[in-house]
């Protein structure tokens, strides 16, 4: 019986022996593998993961301070970076090939993380009840004529935390409140767990519109192609107003301050913001790419282009407890 | 003093729980009160009302659910009864987080079957009473079987009424079985994360990880989790009791059973049709929706990612359990030469890790290993210099004592009540022969007790692979078990590619609820 239990043991331990570059990463593995793959094969590192969910490798990190085995963290939500950075955790990186490839907003001004994809949070509308002409912006969603018709997920979601943060910085806590109060106040039945589950229920005719990031529609289109919803862009009229533009989020990496190879990492880091890889982020996840010079994919560039949001990211992070006070506050669950 | 080797092992999970205790209650000297302010305006409310209804109604209906079925099938001959007998235990081999999926992908908001979203919070209800109603079956189930005849004809012959004799000998005369089932039915609610997550129903366990992870708050959390604690040890006592009742008043080995009552024609298959009916909501329909999601998955886009998971939850589960029985085993035979109520009480204390919530064993797993390997990686740097390793959280070592704490109680019961109950004389006369504690166990107590060790081994092993939220926090770099992985996919609402692992899991738990059945028919179940 021993002699099993040290076996298995061993067994156990075999994935955990050390490897050149150790990725912490938020993102799933199936979205991240590929690029992995590709990296290892042009370059010959050995590239190892630990997935997880961003709050927990973070604490994970905290905890293992300066011994950490980990290299890089790749997390979705510039708020989950920002808290890294606070934390002490990332390092600083000057590259020119890092600032060149992604825009300043979509990036930490200290440099201490990076935008890799762009994930835009927008409104989907049921085509036979909704008219475009009728949608206008996140905020106009608060008045009474979408009462009963409004579909959103949960509050516990960071992509919603991290959007009412951004509107808490263009509006103002209370104005922000009033807002979110309204959304509420037009819900059809309770808020759901998931974006596709939002989008499902315009299609069970519970709402008309929602609030979801694009690769959720773009999924739930492969499957099903004749979808009566379709993707509108809030927030375009004018560049001055606050608030303007599309809400945008990014998954991003950092280098960690304790890496064992910080000049691997850098250079890994680099390379996804390359072309290679940065075509990849676009076509596997409908998302879209960081660095203008590569070209979105197929699916997204049918949805048409749209003027994002151009506030520095490390916003999100820095009110994100305060939006989720503010949601707490307005009942939304 | 004699056995002081044993008596070394069997103190360290004693010392482990009063550990987790001592760090719940040292955690309320942080300064919270600006967290506490805010959750106590707008989040402590909901999810105190919200946690004690959920208590409150899954416990009425799975009560409901699981008395009145096994007392159909101990009590009511009709068509197909011995296979609907096995096959309400069913539900069980779901895990509750995957079990909420499928019933949300049923009767959600755009369901397959109908849509139940109007009813609210009643779909978490629901979903919760049906994967559970199965533990109070099958305590009430083998508490009717136990009942004795002549009490009946006495009843009778005292002239009491049949609902009288009902509501007296076959209710409250077995509450102490049914109450062990609800018991435990009441642990899981109340440790329960995915389901009610996936219903986006908001609990106490919701609120630790909102505390922590969006607050940024984990002393608020550690704090939380303490009254989460108090609640779990509330229980844990009152199942102590109730299995002290049980011992003092259940009936043992009846005499005469009783007869069933042979219904028969139209009423006989309208029963059988219901009861079908009943269990094709509460195991089939979740079952097919599981096999379709698979099939789409197969052929929309079919990955081998799976496999790896696969291995690593088998070698989990082979480890885990062989050592959770190694504890038990010094455990109980700790207690039987040693005895007195000192060690009753350590061996009591030390098995609470099946009721605490599993993400709470994460942290009091997690934190102190952590503080020991920076002590370890001190004295390494101290003596060779350079950067130290993290060698305890790099390795599953932190995982498997975890898991094994967990789930050590249940073959720590059947051994415990095995050594208690059949071959205490051999054990004695060869004690008198100046037999040591190894000896004992390797030409007495294994030999005859196998059967009861295999099973308490085979189940464990089948319990941690379903056991979520402590193997994903717990868990070293590069593990990933099956169970990990349907987490990864359910939370990002990609359901097809969670249902095949979903469904090696599902079909491990169907082995395991044969084998608690084949154990539970052949022997008195408790």
């Amino acid at each position: 019986m021993l002699k099993w239990i040290v076996l298995s043991i061993g067994c156990l331990l075999f994935p955990c022996f050390a490897s050149d570059l150790v990725v912490y990463t938020a993102r799933k593995e199936h979205l991240i593998l590929p690029m992995i793959d590709l990296y290892q094969k042009e370059t010959g590192i050995k590239v190892k993961l630990q997935t997880g969910k961003a709050a927990m490798l973070m604490q994970r990190l905290k905890m293992e301070g300066k011994r950490t085995p980990a290299d890089l963290l790749l997390t979705v939500d510039a708020g989950n970076l920002w808290h890294a950075k606070k934390n002490g955790l990332l390092l600083p990186l000057e590259s020119p090939q890092l600032t060149a490839n992604v825009p300043e907003h979509l990036r930490d001004p200290d440099n201490s993380w990076f935008g890799l994809s762009i994930r835009a949070r927008t409104l989907v509308y049921h085509t036979g009840r909704v008219s475009a002409s009728q949608l206008s912006t996140y905020e106009a969603l608060a008045s009474s004529e979408w009462k009963g018709k409004l579909a959103l997920r949960t509050s516990k979601k960071v992509y919603n935390q991290s959007m009412v943060a951004m509107m808490i910085h263009a509006h103002g806590e209370t104005k922000t409140q009033s807002i979110v109060e309204g959304w509420v106040e037009n819900l059809n039945g309770t808020v759901h767990s998931s974006d596709t589950k939002a989008l499902e229920a315009l299609i069970a005719g519970k709402g008309d519109v929602a609030i979801v990031n694009t690769y959720y529609f773009g999924r739930l289109l492969k499957k099903k192609p004749n979808l009566p919803l379709k993707i509108f862009w809030p927030n375009q009229e004018s560049e001055s107003r606050k608030n303007s533009g599309v809400h945008v989020n990014i998954s991003g990496g950092a280098v960690l301050k304790y890496s064992k190879n910080p000049k691997e990492a850098q250079k890994f880091l680099e390379w996804l913001s390359g072309k290679s890889a940065q075509s990849l982020f676009a076509q596997l996840n409908m998302e879209y790419p960081v660095n203008p010079e590569v070209q979105m994919s197929s699916e997204t560039k049918a949805w048409g282009k749209f003027n994002s949001s151009p506030v520095n990211l490390s916003v999100a992070g820095k009110l994100q407890r305060k939006s989720v006070e503010l949601m707490d506050r307005a009942r939304y669950r | 003093m004699r056995y002081w080797r044993w008596a070394v092992v069997a103190v360290l999970p004693c010392l482990f729980a009063l550990g987790i205790f001592g760090g719940l209650a040292f955690s309320w000297r942080f300064e919270t009160s600006e967290i506490w302010g805010h959750l106590g305006t707008f989040v402590l409310r909901e999810v105190i009302v919200n946690t004690f209804t959920l208590l409150g109604t899954v416990g009425l209906l799975a009560g409901f659910l699981g008395v009145s079925l096994a007392w159909i099938v101990t009590r009511i001959e009709f068509p197909g009864r011995s296979w609907l007998e096995w096959m309400f235990l069913l539900p069980l081999a779901f895990p509750t987080y995957v079990y909420a999926f499928l019933f949300l992908s049923l009767f959600g908001v755009s369901g397959t079957w109908i849509d139940l979203s109007g009813l609210g919070s009643w779909n978490v209800y629901c979903c919760l009473s049906l994967a559970l109603f199965p533990y109070v079956y099958l305590f009430a189930f083998n508490g009717f079987r136990q009942e004795c005849n002549t009490q009946y004809q006495a009843a009778r012959l005292l002239g009491a009424s049949q609902f009288r004799i009902f509501w007296k000998l076959s209710i409250q005369g077995t509450s102490s079985w049914w109450l062990g089932g609800l018991l435990i039915v009441w642990m899981e609610c109340l440790a329960d994360f995915g389901a009610v997550s996936v219903f986006n129903y908001n609990t106490f366990t919701t609120a630790i990880y909102k505390t922590w992870f969006d607050l940024f708050s984990i002393e608020g959390a550690a704090q939380l989790s303490s009254l989460l604690c108090v609640a779990a040890v509330i229980i844990v006592l009152f199942d102590r009791l109730n299995r002290a009742r049980k011992s003092t008043k259940g009936f043992k080995s009846p005499k005469q059973a009783i007869a069933r009552f042979h219904l028969q024609g139209f009423r006989a298959w309208a029963l059988s049709g219901g009861l079908l009916l009943f269990w094709s909501v509460s195991f089939f329909l979740p079952f097919l929706q599981l096999l379709l999601l698979t099939v789409e998955s197969w052929f929309v886009e079919f990955s081998w990612l799976w496999i790896k998971p696969l291995g690593t939850t088998f070698g989990l589960m082979f480890v885990c359990a062989a050592l959770a029985l190694l504890l038990s085993i010094v455990l109980a035979l700790y207690k039987y030469l040693v005895g007195g109520k000192l060690v009753e009480w350590v061996i009591g204390l030390s098995n609470i890790g099946y009721a605490l919530p599993g993400s709470l064993l994460a942290i009091a797993v997690v934190l102190p290993a952590m503080y020991v390997d920076h002590f370890i990686a001190d004295a390494q740097e101290w003596f060779f210099g350079g950067v130290g390793s993290l060698w305890l959280t790099g390795t599953p070592v932190i995982l498997l004592l975890g898991l094994a704490f967990r789930f050590f109680a249940s073959p720590l019961n059947t051994l415990d009540s095995a050594l208690s109950s059949q071959g205490g004389s051999l054990m004695r006369a060869a004690q008198s022969l100046g037999c040591g504690p190894w000896r004992l166990l390797k030409s007495i107590i294994i030999p005859l007790h196998k059967n009861s060790i295999i099973l308490a081994f085979l189940l464990v092993s089948l319990e941690v692979a379903k056991e979520l939220p402590l193997t994903l926090m717990a868990r070293p770099m590069g593990l990933t078990p099956l169970s990990v992985q349907i987490f990864e996919y359910t939370s990002e609402g990609d359901w097809e590619r969670a249902a095949f692992p979903s469904l090696i899991l599902l079909l491990l738990g169907i082995a395991g609820v044969a084998l608690l059945w084949t154990h539970s028919k052949g022997t008195h179940f408790d």
